[in-house]
This record gives structure tokens, C-alpha cells and sequence, in this order.
């Protein structure tokens, strides 16, 4: 079995790669729909639960699943799907992509390689995450959560959406997260840009 | 004399010392001290073994030396039953620490060799910012390493340091600032290049 943090790592690596090729403007444009999405999970996930045990309660999506599968098959593939579905319209075209020239040089490739990893960072590490959560589904990847290794678990608290999506100010103003934050800086340079 | 320092006070005070470093010295170089932090935490957290069994190795090279090593007139010099420089857990302890800050110490001079011309004033106010992620990123490796325990003259009390530079809140900020930064500068870099091309 493949320990799940080497998925991680090279798939956080094959960003860095797309990354160096598309440049640091058109990867900032990911990196704001990624913040986005994970802001409106994060913040919004609670609703899109309810949804979900709505349907499986009236019977329409519960038949397709087989009793043998671990975990919460549905909720999982509901959330990658979204989160999929976020990066394929932000890899797609330039919708968001920041306008100039990208810088140059050793740079440049820093840079772009940073933000890469970043980008990396919130979409494989989302999928890790409700992967987790909702207990491995997935029966082809051959994952338990109890044969995670010391590493993995470490990481876990370090995901984008419960490190990134925590209240920082619980009780007092709801929302403040370090992901609104983030799409405050992204979405203003965006605007003045 | 006892000392009692708060473990904020600590974060705080390692953060602005190392933040008026990243303000003289510029985003760039910052950036690269910030790469090798990375690395040398790397290394030092993962590759204690590897280290160790090396260090050893070329302890025993340097004893042989001394003793006389390979010459004509003594023949092989004689070592005999030796115990190993680096043993304890305690001295791991201590390599990890010192095989952390001398990486980071080259990468500081790597970033000044590298960059030589003078920060602007955005760069200065980056550099600063992210002078105090790296100071928050060495504390986080040295402290509990350095401070196990309150037993020094100078109280500091790491577990809590250690709690603090975990999986919350304020790491998520400072997770969040550096990316900010980041993403300022390479904004703030593109449309430099922007300028020159057009």
C-alpha cells in the first residue's frame, strides 16, 4: 500500500510542474478560485451536509451504495467533486488570471514555484482531507485510516480546510477565518490590478 | 535569578529581532533564508540516523588521523574500543540543532551572495515581514529543542511555545501572511516586468 502522504507530495509536486509551465499570473488566478471554494465549504459545508442527509433520508442515494463500504462514500464524493470541479474552472482558460507579465528568471521561478505548492497544497490537501473525514471511502485506493503512518496523522491538522478554515475569533465575530483573509488580499489585488 | 518570560513575549521578541533583519536586508534574500529554513528543518527532523551515523564516521576518521593514521614509520595507527561522538538522544538532540542553524546560517549567506543590489522600500517592509516568518519558523524548531524543560535561569515555559506554534490560529496567520506576501511581491514583480516590456 502506497502511504496516502506520498500521493500528497507528488501530486503537490505536479502542481509545482503545471505551475513553472502556466506561469505565476495565470496560477494566482487558481489560487483565488481555490480560496474561494474552500472558503465556501468551509463556511457553508454544514448546509451542503444537510442537503446530503436530506436525500439519503427520502432513499434516493443510499441504494446505489453497497452496505460493505466503509466510511461515507456520498459526502466524499460529494466534496472531491466540488473541489474537482472548482480547479478544472480554474485551470480552464484565463477567467481569473491576473493581467502583466509574469516575473522572470530565478525569480520568477521561485515565485511561480511557491505559489504552485500553494495551489498543490489546497487542492490535493482538501481531497486528503474529506477523504479522511468521511473515512477512506474509496475501496480502489486501498487506504484504512488506522494504517495511516505517524506522518499522516501529523499532517492531518495541517490540511487547508481544518487549518486554513478555523475560527479565529469564535463568539465574537463568526467567519473569521484565515481563508477569508486570503481571499480579501486576492480578490482586492485582483480588483485593483 | 529568575526570569519569567512569557511565551508570547518569546514569539514576539524572536519575531521583531528577526524581522529588523529581513527589514535591512530585503524580500529577496528573505526569501531564500525562508527556503532554507525549510530544508534545514527537513533535514534535521528527518535525517537525525543518516547524520549521526556520518558525524560518527568521520569522528573516527579525524582519531585515526590524530593518533598517527597511515604512516610509514608506525604503520596503521591502533583506535581500539572508541565510544561514538554522537550516542544519547540528548547529543541527537543537539546535532539536529546545530546541523539546522549552520544550513540556515549558509543560506543567509547564500542570499546575500546572491542578491547584491539594494532593497527598495516595498522590498525593505516585505523583507521584515518575512524576516518575522523565519524568526517564527527557527523558534519553532530551536525552542523546545533548546528549552525541554524550565530548568534554565531564563524560565521559559516551551511547552506552551511548542502548543503555540502548532496546528492554530496563529500559525494559520502566519501561513496566511506569508502567502500574502508572496503574492504581493510577485504582483509587485510582474508589473515591473510589465513596464519593461512595454
Amino acid at each position: 500500500m502506497i502511504p496516502i502522504e506520498v500521493y500528497f507530495f507528488t501530486a503537490v509536486f505536479i502542481f509545482v510542474l503545471i505551475a513553472l509551465v502556466r506561469g505565476f499570473l495565470k496560477e494566482l488566478g487558481v489560487t483565488t478560485i481555490m480560496v474561494v471554494a474552500l472558503f465556501l465549504l468551509s463556511q457553508f459545508g454544514s448546509i451542503l451536509d444537510a442537503t446530503i442527509q436530506k436525500a439519503m433520508t427520502v432513499g434516493v442515494v443510499q441504494s446505489v451504495v453497497p452496505e460493505s463500504v466503509q466510511g461515507d462514500p456520498i459526502r466524499a464524493m460529494v466534496y472531491i467533486l466540488f473541489i474537482i470541479f472548482a480547479a478544472f474552472i480554474s485551470y480552464h482558460g484565463e477567467t481569473l488570471a491576473f493581467t502583466g507579465n509574469p516575473p522572470k528568471g530565478g525569480e520568477g521561478i521561485f515565485l511561480t514555484a511557491m505559489i504552485g505548492s500553494a495551489n498543490g497544497y489546497l487542492i490535493a490537501g482538501s481531497i486528503w482531507y474529506y477523504l479522511h473525514d468521511y473515512g477512506y471511502p474509496f475501496a480502489f485506493m486501498n487506504l484504512k485510516a488506522e494504517d495511516l503512518s505517524k506522518l499522516a496523522e501529523n499532517m492531518i491538522p495541517y490540511l487547508p480546510i481544518p487549518l486554513l478554515g478555523q475560527e479565529l475569533m469564535e463568539g465574537v465575530v463568526p467567519g473569521q477565518t484565515p481563508l477569508l483573509y486570503l481571499m480579501v488580499i486576492l480578490v482586492l489585488l485582483r480588483v485593483i490590478r | 535569578m529568575i526570569i519569567n518570560i512569557g511565551d508570547q513575549q518569546v514569539i514576539l521578541f524572536l519575531a521583531t529581532v528577526f524581522a529588523a533583519i529581513g527589514l535591512w536586508r530585503g524580500v529577496k534574500r528573505e526569501l531564500i533564508v525562508l527556503s532554507g529554513i525549510a530544508v534545514a528543518g527537513l533535514l534535521a527532523s528527518t535525517q537525525v540516523e543518516f547524520l549521526t551515523t556520518w558525524v560518527n564516521r568521520f569522528y573516527k576518521i579525524a582519531l585515526f588521523v590524530v593518533k598517527g593514521g597511515l604512516s610509514e614509520e608506525l604503520g596503521s595507527a591502533q583506535l581500539g574500543p572508541m565510544t561514538p561522538l554522537v550516542e544519547s538522544g540528548d547529543d541527537k538532540k543537539w546535532l539536529a540543532v546545530i546541523t539546522f542553524s549552520i544550513v540556515v546560517v549558509f543560506f543567509y549567506l547564500l542570499g546575500q551572495g546572491l542578491s547584491k543590489s539594494s532593497p527598495s522600500g516595498l522590498e525593505k517592509v516585505l523583507g521584515a515581514l518575512v524576516g518575522a516568518v523565519n524568526g517564527f519558523s527557527i523558534n519553532r524548531f530551536v525552542l523546545p529543542r533548546v528549552f525541554p524543560t524550565e530548568r534554565t535561569h531564563v524560565a521559559i515555559s516551551s511547552g506552551q511555545v511548542s502548543e503555540k506554534l502548532t496546528a492554530g490560529p496563529i500559525f494559520a496567520l502566519i501561513l496566511v501572511g506569508l502567502i500574502g506576501i508572496l503574492i504581493v511581491y510577485g504582483v509587485r514583480a510582474s508589473s515591473r516586468a510589465s513596464k519593461k516590456s512595454s
